[in-house]
């Protein structure tokens, strides 16, 4: 038997609806009174998961399904109402590329932050960088500030950087989609190695033939329940209807 | 089961642990101050970018934090002369070290307040500790105070500032000022990512709180003749006493008031920092679904 490398226990999740004004106040002061008032939305439910060592395991579904929120209750962004999650090691989620960076400053600074924020340190970051400005093409650039770079060249930046990380669990949410196509094709590669590094991978992504060749299981998520779990043709046949 | 020498990082076996377990929140205070530690580096990163920020794309970079407190310094002055009497003239000097002292304290809260807001795009996508914010905005406001002091260099020596003990009351005024303006931003920060009010309500709180600590008067001024009656009821702002502590360190001159006033400032600077610290780090998991 494989261990478990990521344990999801039955958890539930739900986003307070707040309106906006004076509405939102009295709903407020209405749900400290009695919070069975409390209007929520319930963005996960009663997700239990079992995740084994060696797997990458696909998740879809439709925009607002719950998938991006499964994802970040796995690494630790948000935490379940009910139920718990359980990791082994520090989970990495690969997202958004570029968020957290500063106009102002420099590729170089930029890199610098954002290393820090993956948990690098100095010394890691300067021996990386000439790979990372390699890796994402920005040769002199690198010094300029970065209102000055296309969003290709942000995203670029931003997976060199994240792309030094080597997690043992790798979290993807549908970042390919970027740049032009090269660029695209380029960062398909960087990810593929990632996904190799690591031992195990959750991915979210809406490119069914990606996922039915690299994953060895895919979870359909309907309004945060889960709606199938099984093999890729499984999922992929369950979402469709058929 | 992976073969031998297939992939030697899959072989490391970790217990299955929670991410998101919380301590007891009385502990709250000692695991923010190991959290900070651990993460000092990215810390560090998070004031450098502040700084750097606040100093960049203008023409004079760093003397703007000259040139604010001076012009307000001004301002203050001649408002000062206009509507009361003609000031002592060391009274440009006093209210330069208030200027510095009490923008140390309103950047720092409005700063740390709106940290989880500003900082939403990090926050959804990277996962760290979320007191990094707050506490990054307290440092770097603290060190781009330090930086301004410089200003108060020709007021020294024009005023024949003495160098006594007192010089020790400027860390403890400034640590106090610190203490107390995060300890209300961390408390803060979570319930503005719920209704962005909050900001709003701090800001003229900060207006309100200005006239009634001692940047443009001097505790001296308060305790003089008629004005002595109301003297408790000022004391019960705990800034008053930090911005006579850093005062009477630059200037050299001592100020006295009851014991019992400066424990109490001292309990209620620290006390904050202690429970803005507590409520933080209870409800800042449930403030990052506001984002």
């Amino acid at each position: 038997m494989r261990d478990s490398v990521i344990r999801v226990e039955n958890i539930s999740l739900d986003f307070p609806l707040v309106a906006s004004g004076l509405r939102g106040l009295v709903s407020t002061v209405v749900g400290v009174i009695s919070p069975s008032r409390r209007r929520n939305f319930r963005a996960l439910d009663q997700i239990d998961l079992d995740i084994k060592e060696g797997e990458v395991f696909g998740v879809i579904g439709n925009n607002g399904c719950g998938k991006s929120t499964l994802l970040r209750s796995i690494a630790g962004i948000y935490t379940p109402d009910k139920g718990r999650v359980l990791v082994s090691g520090r989970p990495f989620l690969l997202a958004g590329l570029g968020t957290g960076f500063s106009d102002q400053l420099s590729g170089r600074q930029n890199a610098h932050l954002y290393g820090s924020m993956l948990g690098h340190s100095k010394q890691v970051i300067d021996e990386a960088l000439p790979e990372i400005i390699e890796y994402s093409e920005l040769d002199e650039f690198i010094d300029r500030q970065l209102k000055t770079y296309s969003s290709g060249m942000k995203a670029r930046l931003g997976l060199a950087v994240a792309s030094t990380m080597q997690p043992d669990v790798l979290l993807i949410d549908e970042v390919l989609g970027v740049g032009d196509p090269i660029f695209k094709e380029k960062s398909k590669l960087r990810i593929q190695k990632m996904v190799e590094g690591a031992s195990t991978v959750v991915i979210v992504s809406h490119s069914f033939g990606l996922l039915s060749d690299i994953c060895s299981r895919i979870l359909l998520l309907e309004k945060g329940r889960i709606k199938c779990l099984g093999t890729p043709q499984e999922s992929i046949d369950a979402y469709y209807g058929r | 089961m992976n073969p031998a020498g297939e992939n030697p990082r899959v072989a490391q076996v970790r217990e299955l642990a929670c991410l998101t377990t919380k301590r007891h929140t009385i502990l709250a205070p000692f695991v923010i101050a190991r959290d900070m530690w651990e993460h000092r580096n990215m810390l560090e990163n998070f004031i450098r970018r502040d700084v750097k920020l606040q100093y960049m794309n203008s023409i004079v970079g760093y003397f703007w934090s000259l040139i604010e407190p001076l012009t307000l310094t001004i301002i203050y002055y001649i408002f000062f002369t206009m509507i009361v009497v003609r000031p002592s003239e060391a009274y440009a000097f006093w209210v330069i070290i208030g200027v510095l002292n009490w923008a140390f304290f309103t950047k720092t809260l409005t700063t740390s307040t709106a940290s989880l807001m500003s900082a939403r795009g990090i926050i959804k996508q990277v996962y760290f500790p979320r007191e990094i914010f707050p506490v990054s905005k307290m440092f770097s406001n603290l060190f781009i105070t330090c930086m301004s002091m410089v200003v108060l260099i020709p007021f020294m020596i024009r005023f024949d500032s003495e160098f006594n003990s007192n010089i020790a009351l400027i860390p403890v005024g400034f640590a106090l000022t610190g203490c107390l303006a995060l300890g209300l931003g961390m408390a803060l920060a979570p319930f503005n990512a719920k209704f962005q009010d909050v900001s709003h309500i701090v800001r003229i709180s900060v207006r309100a709180g200005f006239f009634l600590s001692p940047v443009m008067w001097t505790i001296e001024m308060a305790q003089e003749g008629s004005r002595a009656a109301y003297l408790d009821y000022i004391l019960l702002n705990p800034m008053v006493i930090p911005i006579s502590m850093v005062r009477s360190g630059f200037t050299g001159t001592s100020f006295h008031v009851e014991p019992f006033f400066m424990w109490y400032s001292v309990i209620f600077c620290v006390g904050s920092l202690l429970f803005g610290s507590m409520i933080f780090y209870k409800s800042e998991s449930k403030a990052v679904k506001h984002l």
